[in-house]
């Protein structure tokens, strides 16, 4: 049911060496006195009608990229190249006026449906917004777009002169992808769009996506801390950690054969239920360490239990595996490492011949 | 469990005294759901009834002092040297002699001087009854400063005989007109200067709010001095410096500046709050990644948004700004005469002789604190109204 | 099947009951009206055992916790019918919808014997105080000891739930610990009496997942050490899964299926439960998910019958009706379910 992401089908997205800095201002003179390495060196790209998993704890970053490649922040380094009719172009330090058209190509779709949609509009509004700005169609028009948007997503036109408080969680959250989609984007930067409601509500949000994104060829870049989501929704895996990329896989990849040391972390901590009883697993010890001022070299170091001396000192690229091209990893120690997945020795096996 | 209803939620009643009926429909479907933003905040804000009660009293005030030649007996400065410090006039609509009833009149008061104390003492004159009449022809005036008129909404039949209902001051004028027109400069220095408040504050907060930077730094140490200063003797100093020579009118627009002065700080600080935390909302950001000008953003999300928030520090800067006025016109330094406000005529009620002997001459003051709390009570309903998804 | 209160079905024999919830009742008194939050709840605690209570948000879930705590202001809940029978160590069950909720008794139980941890851990710690301040007024408050000792004790806690340094840490303010440390130190200011019972209100909700895995690992260590009770609040399935001996199911402020851990997850019988769990993306599982639709009503839109009626898919005339009572499912198990009655014929099997 996930689109089909052939090999080598057109890049729309490639994120090269990305740095955002936020300033630290202290003092009567708001001198700069340090700077939060939120994103620190992170290259990627993303293919056409793909869906790439972000992941990663709170800190890692991961919604600063997202704000990025929307442009809601201005990167301090590195380029952001989108794929345009005329080829790749560079949006990173594009100003206002320059990135309007490139604008209708990205959007992006908000964490909590309670403060994404301004309260004193009406539905019919706000699904507009979009095409007013960019002064698409007559009013007529326009509203019969938002008509046709409300029913695509599962929502009737009876929606369109109601407020938002007068819709439940689900319904709000289907206000954003409509208003998202509003503009017919290629590209859409979903910040953790379902972590703010109920389970059944967010399956049903999942599904929309999915079947969005096959109606229409989106390219989702999907940023979520649950990593059940993550692997239902995605075709592509990045683990982020304090600024940095860790690992990219394919989806079945990570939770099969982690290759960071983090990663194992993070599939380890994932609760589970195994029959008869707890499971033993490995817990990372201590919290995420301040981006202001990263450890040196690698900087899952303070926290990695396979850390060797080299990990303090230098700091590991990201490279793809000689024996799985697909799959990249910035770890020095991916050769020697044997790393648990997510899934037991008989959980493998029954996928193994599941997928023979 | 038959008596374990509530109130379902309200419905379209105003009830202002009373306990609301309960509704013993547990099952009720939640109206809030169904209810605009508009209809929920009047629901709200009539749930208040002191509120209500408040905005009902200035509305009577306002319209009475907007028609004050109509309202008012008298002008402001027709005076009767017979009746210096009348005491307010009983009106009456039973003969005490006699027993019987008659439509309102008053018995009119003729000064006599006590040979002891030489103070001018009044007692009625029973022996002429003046009938109060509705809409009686008295002195001209010009109804909203444009319509010729004479027609007042009361007074005394006889024009010989003056009716003063709160007294008379020292040159015989009527309180009660006095007041009257007196509540025009006072009331109006209040909405003038929340004006220019509003407009200052919320210009230079939102500016500072969403821009930041050198300027937000500039205008919030300016903000902290401005109000490191003990408020009344800066308005002091700043209407002293009003110069003397100018004409009435100007010295009315000068207090209004000086009473702005300082009420634009703590506006301009509520709203640069505001803006701070509005431009980090999500649907700021949403409007900002579909690429919305700054000024569209300003105009779609962030005022509707704070309009009400704005609405309600306003009016609670109302009060104060009345207030400001009434202090320094009764020091002696805001408006002047001719002009009459609140405070000028309480300066009649200065010294504590005068207190002792015309009580009356405190009259203003009522009006004042009747303002004031209305103001109060009004700016707490709409704090109420303002957030109206708050259950 | 035979309509029975789920708190008379034991779900383990070998052990003692501590804790005995029958047809529990909290109704909110509103301007709007009543919401009936906890619309006849029952359950059985045993020592040593953890009970899951899961439910989407609106189901009661958290009401049920702050009941039994009563914690909840008298002028705005009140328990209208039910009782929470505490077996203490010695003497009689004590009633503790009985209790006056600011009396001597309750508050001698609370924190003492039954202790409860919140998910904002940061709301629930005084920041005027430091840490260890707050450990030691709970330990003085129900022991009697001097303050050495209970900052001695206070330390001693502070390490058993791993926060390093723990005697430097201990007079530290809440602002200068992590979200997870936080919830550490509200776990060791919990566990400081040594409860009987322990109510963790989602607390690992707030937190990262690695941090959530330290935080479940040191509840169940924790458990295992002491045979402490604990009653584990999430809308999270996979913390039920692996913290959970049985399970609750809560919708609409009732209980939908009560159940060991591996019949809910295996053979779940209540056409929510089973919503729920199709609902949930599960690692390694390939089919597409399949939602319960609609979402949960408000408070005041609650459907006549079961509860669930209006989203259900297996939705009988019957069900709109009347609602069902609870049946008994298995030998630990009840499911409030007209599918599961024998005049019913039952469309759908589980498996």
């Amino acid at each position: 049911m996930r689109p089909v992401n052939p090999n080598g089908s057109d890049t729309i997205l490639a994120i090269e060496d990305l740095r955002q800095y936020f300033p630290i201002k202290a003092g009567l003179l708001q001198k700069t006195v340090a700077h939060v390495k939120a994103v620190d060196g992170v290259s990627f790209t993303v293919a056409s009608g793909e869906t790439v998993g972000l992941v990663g704890e709170s800190g890692s970053g991961k919604t600063t990229i997202g704000r990025c490649i929307v442009r809601l922040y201005k990167p301090t380094d590195g380029s952001i190249h989108f794929s345009m009719t005329d080829g790749m172009v560079d949006i990173a330090q594009l100003n206002r006026n320059e990135l309007q058209p490139i604008r209708r190509d990205i959007q992006m779709l908000f964490q909590d449906p309670n403060s994404s949609l301004n309260a004193r509009m009406r539905i019919g509004d706000i699904i507009a917004e979009p095409l007013e700005i960019h002064g698409i169609g007559t009013r007529e028009e326009r509203r019969a777009r938002v008509n046709k948007l409300l029913d695509q997503v599962g929502l009737g036109a009876d929606m369109h002169n109601r407020f938002p408080h007068q819709l439940s969680g689900g319904q709000r959250q289907r206000v954003g992808v409509a208003r998202a989609l509003s503009i017919e984007p290629r590209l859409v930067v979903c910040d953790e769009p379902v972590s703010a409601l109920d389970v059944s509500v967010q399956a049903q949000v999942l599904n929309l996506l999915a079947d969005l994104q096959q109606e229409l060829g989106l390219t989702y870049i999907f940023i979520a801390h649950d990593l059940s989501v993550v692997e239902y929704i995605s075709d592509r895996v990045m683990v982020m950690y304090l600024g940095k990329l860790m690992e990219t896989a394919p989806t079945r990849k990570i939770f099969e054969r982690p290759t960071h040391p983090y990663t194992e972390a993070l599939l380890n901590s994932i609760p589970k239920r195994v029959r008869g009883g707890h499971r033993k697993r490995f817990v990372l010890t201590g919290d995420i360490p301040s981006p202001v001022n990263p450890p040196s070299g690698c900087v899952f170091h303070t926290r990695c239990q396979y850390a060797k001396d080299i990990c303090k000192t230098e700091t590991p690229a990201l490279r793809a595996l000689p024996t799985d091209p697909q799959t990249q990893v910035a770890c020095h120690l991916v050769e020697e490492l044997s790393l648990q997945p997510y899934y037991t020795a008989d959980e493998l096996r029954n996928l193994e011949a599941d997928h023979v | 469990m038959t008596n374990l209803g509530g109130d379902a939620g309200g419905g379209r009643w105003i009830r202002l005294f009373g306990r609301r009926k309960k509704n013993a429909d547990p099952a009720a479907r939640d109206e809030y759901q169904l209810m605009t933003v508009r209809q929920l905040m009047t629901r709200k804000f009539l749930r208040n009834r002191m509120a209500l009660l408040s905005f009902i009293a200035l509305v009577i005030i306002y319209l009475s002092t907007i028609f004050a030649g109509f309202v008012a007996p008298y002008s402001a400065r027709s005076s009767d040297s017979k009746l210096t410090y009348s005491p307010p006039m009983t009106i009456r609509i039973r003969d005490p002699e006699t027993g019987s009833f008659h439509l309102p009149f008053f018995y009119p008061l003729r000064g006599k001087r006590n040979m002891e104390t030489f103070q001018l003492e009044y007692v009625e004159h029973r022996e002429k009854r003046v009938p109060i009449q509705f809409f009686v022809k008295g002195e001209p005036y010009k109804a909203l400063g444009i319509i010729e008129w004479d027609v007042h909404l009361f007074g005394s039949s006889d024009p010989e005989e003056r009716l003063h209902i709160m007294g008379s001051d020292v040159r015989g004028r009527d309180l009660f007109s006095r007041i009257i027109f007196g509540g025009q400069v006072s009331l109006s220095v209040g909405i003038f200067g929340v004006m220019i408040t509003i407009v200052v504050g919320s210009v230079i907060g939102t500016l500072s709010g969403y821009y930041g930077g050198v300027f937000d730094n500039v205008v919030q140490r300016l903000i902290e001095t401005i109000r490191s200063f003990p408020q009344l003797p800066l308005w002091m100093a700043l209407a002293a410096a009003i110069p003397p020579q100018w004409p009435p009118e100007w010295v009315y627009a000068g207090i209004v500046v000086v009473l702005a002065f300082i009420n634009w700080t703590g506006l301009s600080r509520e709203v640069r709050g505001l803006v701070l935390s509005l431009k980090e909302r999500d649907y700021v950001h949403a409007a900002e990644a579909s690429g919305a000008s700054t000024a569209r953003i300003v105009r779609k999300h962030l005022i509707p948004n704070m309009a009400s928030h704005i609405i309600v520090t306003a009016t609670l800067a109302v009060p104060v700004t009345i207030l400001g006025e009434s202090a320094l016109s009764f020091l002696g330094i805001g408006v002047r005469p001719p002009m009459v406000s609140w405070g000028l005529l309480l300066n009649d009620a200065i010294k504590i002789q005068n207190i002792v002997l015309y009580p009356w001459t405190l009259f203003p003051g009522l009006f004042i604190l009747v303002a004031v709390i209305a103001y109060n009570f009004l700016g707490d309903g709409l704090r109420d109204m303002v957030d109206p998804f708050a259950r | 099947m035979e309509a029975v209160s789920p708190a008379t079905v034991d779900w383990d024999e070998m052990t003692d009951t501590i804790l005995e919830v029958e047809n529990l009742k909290t109704y909110f008194f509103i301007e709007q009206g009543i919401v009936r939050a906890v619309d006849g709840v029952s359950f059985t605690l045993q020592a040593g055992k953890t009970l899951g209570i899961v439910g989407e948000s609106g189901c009661g879930k958290s009401v049920t916790s702050r009941t039994i705590m009563r914690l909840l202001s008298p002028s705005l809940a009140r328990i209208v019918d039910g009782s929470i029978l505490y077996y203490p160590v010695k003497g009689e069950p004590i009633d503790l919808a009985q209790l006056d909720p600011f009396g001597e008794q309750i508050r001698d139980i609370r924190g003492n014997e039954i202790a409860m941890i919140f998910q904002e851990p940061m709301t629930s710690l005084n920041p005027v105080y430091s840490v260890g301040h707050q450990i030691m007024e709970a330990i003085l408050l129900h022991q009697e000891v001097t303050k050495e000792e209970a900052r001695k004790q206070a330390v001693e806690m502070l390490r058993l739930v791993g926060i390093p340094l723990p005697e430097q840490r201990v007079d530290q303010y809440p602002h200068q610990f992590s979200g997870g440390m936080r919830q550490r130190a509200m776990i060791a200011m919990a566990l400081s009496c040594n409860p009987r019972i322990l109510i963790a209100d989602e607390p690992t909700t707030a937190l990262d997942v690695t941090i959530e895995a330290q935080i479940l690992d040191l509840i169940q260590q924790i458990q295992a050490d002491s045979e402490m009770a604990l009653i584990m609040i999430t809308h999270d399935l996979n913390v039920i899964g692996e913290v959970a001996d049985h399970v609750i199911v809560m919708y609409l402020g009732q209980v939908v299926e009560s159940a060991p851990v591996d019949e809910i997850f295996d053979a779940p019988k209540h056409p929510y439960t089973q919503g729920l769990l199709n609902s949930l993306p599960m690692i390694g599982r390939e089919e597409r998910l399949e939602p319960i639709t609609g979402s949960v009503p408000g408070p005041h839109e609650r459907p006549q019958g079961c509860a669930f009626a209006p989203r259900c898919p297996h939705v009988m005339n019957r069900c709109r009706l009347e609602e069902p009572p609870s049946l008994i499912a298995g030998e630990f198990s009840t499911v409030a379910c007209w599918l599961y009655d024998e005049q019913t014929e039952v469309v759908y099997a589980p498996g």
